[in-house]
């Protein structure tokens, strides 16, 4: 079962995802919802992120590796899923 | 006053479901309540005392406004949640599998008492 693009977004939408953006596994934009202008600022910031989480879990346990990062605020929440090829970032804010 | 409110969360979070580490790190980075060995707690606080630091700046970059809650780390085998409070960091690593047996446990619960 595939899902088409509007679709996958729709998904994520209906549960109050406002952004989601798919990297390579280098970190650089594959797809994403919102402006190239956003998509880089958001990237910008949350890669050196990912990067200093991925290498605490590896310093602690070098065997170990990341799978999913999530971070909260008080305005919502972003989740980051690792694959092996690709990295899944939904931006998530919270209804009021 | 301050010390209790943080004494208090993390009492509270020891108790969340397969917690297999628990670390409570003062304002100057140095664990004052732990049940894993000095070396290791003395690790995780510096490790994660940066990663925090350095979610909280990302999300004040991104909204000047708001305020990290916690982050939430999921690896192969565990999950590690650090959050601060008034200057101290609170470091809870789970169990992933324990953890999510429990999670499942409670969605089918939730979700039978919903039908």
């Amino acid at each position: 079962r595939s899902y088409d693009d509007e679709a996958f977004v729709k998904l994520f939408a209906k549960r109050g995802g406002r952004d989601i953006f798919i990297l390579d596994a280098q970190g650089a934009p594959l797809r994403s919802t919102c402006s190239a202008k956003r998509t880089f600022m958001f990237v910008s910031n949350l890669k050196p992120l990912l990067f200093m989480a991925r290498n605490v879990v590896r310093d602690l346990d070098p065997s170990n590796d990341i799978t999913f990062m999530r971070i909260r605020s008080n305005v919502g929440e972003i989740h980051m899923t690792l694959g092996h090829e690709f990295v899944l970032i939904i931006i998530q804010r919270f209804r009021k | 006053a301050m010390w209790n409110g943080v004494q208090e969360t993390f009492d509270r979070l020891v108790q969340l479901p397969a917690v297999t580490g628990a670390i409570l790190v003062d304002g100057n980075g140095v664990p004052v309540r732990t049940n894993l060995n000095p070396a290791d707690s003395q690790m995780y606080a510096n490790r994660m005392g940066q990663l925090v630091a350095t979610a909280n700046s990302m999300v004040r970059d991104m909204e000047p406004s708001d305020n990290l809650s916690y982050v939430r780390l999921r690896t192969r085998r565990q999950e590690l949640m650090v959050a601060t409070e008034n200057q101290h960091t609170i470091i809870v690593i789970q169990d992933a599998q324990s953890l999510d047996a429990s999670r499942r446990q409670s969605m089918a619960a939730r979700n039978s008492t919903s039908t």
